[in-house]
């Protein structure tokens, strides 16, 4: 009774200050966040760092961005690349194979569909911040990835008996 | 690792890597970090030297960074890479910090969304975490950083130009008014206005009431003309009459003038009777109908 009771008493003006204190703990957090022994890269920056460390594949091919409907120079005014409703669409190069893929923008969420050539890779790794989807290559080497968040992704080609194939990160 | 790099010294920062970094044109940046990797030892003070000076200075130490960054402060970037290569986690935060300033200054220079700020950065690390087997110079990671996220940058801030489709409803719609519509519904406009300005006070005021804010109270009309609630109504029924008068009078309407003009005669001159009882609804629809687009005319005027 008495042991509950001066715990209680103990308690109270520690529950009182830290009630009176979350604003200030909420700063202080963010101050951290920005200036802290963390340094200036954000909980989810270094989140996504992480993950993408851990999914490295050191093995497979690298390729390298060839096309970027972004990046290209405009040829006419009412040019589709110009508009956000149009699809992207990106081409990466490696000497033996080359990947490309349309990026349709809905909302959130992106639509990829892509074509590896020449076909033999049987699975698509989608890699985000968020871990990984995998998707089914056809015999022809085409494949669909519906609902990949926006942000950061890099695709792996998987082979069932060679390299796989990956593309260098990019925000979509 | 922020503050270590935050505190380089500005002239060394300045002479060696930022500018050569941040301004290089893409295409160039390549050759000039195969050259500081190929004809500079790995010890060189370009791409170690911020990171002995910090050291002097025991910033680490002060400003309380991880004591498990600590043991990575003196060692070189490119013993970091090999570090992270063997799957040590610990080295690849390390480098992560060791370069977060470089990064996060190129994508703030870019004046992009918080949003695609943090997509930038995100997508650099990640690019790093892939490239760290590919880096032919491991030393010269900082100025690879800096072109990735450069090159980054330029094609969000390309993305976020592109225009948004609109909605057709939310397209201004097609004026179909004629431009003689226009000119004899400005004609008609000067009519009334001159038709009210003819009037004598309070029906003035009482007039403007119904144009400009058309079924006002009987207390707010009172206070404003300088009448008694009670007069109200008769007023506004006399000025509703007279300014249909004096409009049909200068010419205005067709269609109503015919029908319009015995009514003032018949309906005013004998007094109440079952003229006035029977013509009262005809006539307070009729100046709201003549009145009405006026009123709208006006407003938008």
């Amino acid at each position: 009774m008495k042991g509950s009771d001066s715990a209680g008493r103990l308690r109270r003006p520690g529950r009182a200050e830290e009630e009176g204190e979350p604003a200030v703990d909420r700063l202080i957090a963010e101050l951290e966040a920005e200036h802290g022994p963390y340094g200036p890269v954000g909980g989810a920056v270094r989140a996504a760092a992480r993950a993408a460390y851990a999914a490295r594949r050191d093995d497979a091919v690298l390729t390298e961005i060839g096309d970027d409907s972004v990046s290209a120079a405009h040829t006419r005014v009412r040019d589709s690349a110009v508009l956000a409703g149009e699809p992207r669409y990106l081409r990466f190069d490696a000497p033996q194979a080359s990947v490309g893929l349309e990026v349709t923008v809905l909302d959130e969420d992106r639509l990829l569909v892509g074509r590896i050539d020449p076909p033999g890779p049987t699975e698509a790794e989608i890699r985000t911040a968020q871990g990984s989807a995998w998707t089914p290559v056809d015999e022809h080497g085409a494949f669909v990835a519906p609902a990949v968040p926006a942000g950061p992704i890099s695709l792996v080609l998987h082979h069932p008996d060679d390299r796989p194939v990956a593309t260098p990160w990019l925000t979509i | 690792m922020r503050f270590p790099d935050a505190l380089v010294p500005e002239e060394e920062l300045s002479v060696l890597d930022f500018p050569a970094t941040l301004l290089c044109p893409i295409g160039t940046i390549g050759t000039r970090s195969t050259m500081i990797g190929s004809g500079v030892s790995p010890a060189s003070p370009q791409t170690s030297g911020y990171c002995c000076r910090a050291r002097e200075a025991g910033a680490e130490s002060l400003l309380g960074v991880q004591v498990a960054d600590q043991s990575y402060a003196e060692v070189s970037t490119g013993e970091l890479v090999k570090r992270a290569l063997s799957d040590d986690g610990t080295a690849w935060e390390a480098l992560i910090d060791r370069f977060a300033v470089r990064v996060r200054a190129v994508v703030r220079s870019h004046g992009l969304s918080p949003h695609d700020a943090q997509d930038a950065e995100q997508t650099v690390w990640s690019n790093l975490a892939e490239h760290l087997s590919r880096i032919r110079t491991p030393e010269s990671v900082g100025p690879w950083l800096a072109t990735t996220t450069q090159r980054e940058c330029g094609k969000l801030r390309r993305l976020a130009r592109r225009a948004p489709p609109s909605a057709p409803e939310r397209l201004d719609s097609v004026d179909h008014r004629s431009p003689e519509a226009l000119a004899m519904a400005a004609e008609r406009d000067r009519l009334v206005r001159s038709a009210i300005a003819a009037l004598h006070e309070p029906d003035r005021t009482v007039a403007v009431l119904e144009l400009h804010a058309p079924r006002s109270p009987a207390a707010d009309v009172a206070e404003f003309a300088g009448l008694c609630v009670d007069e109200v109504a008769a007023v506004r029924r006399r000025v509703r009459r007279r300014l249909q008068r004096m409009l049909v009078e200068q010419g205005y309407g067709a269609e109503p003038a015919a029908d319009a003009r015995p009514r003032p005669d018949t309906g005013r001159k004998p007094p109440g009777g079952e003229a006035a009882r029977g013509g009262g609804a005809g006539r307070r629809r009729r100046p709201d109908a003549a009145a009405g687009p006026d009123r709208r005319q006006e407003g938008s005027a």
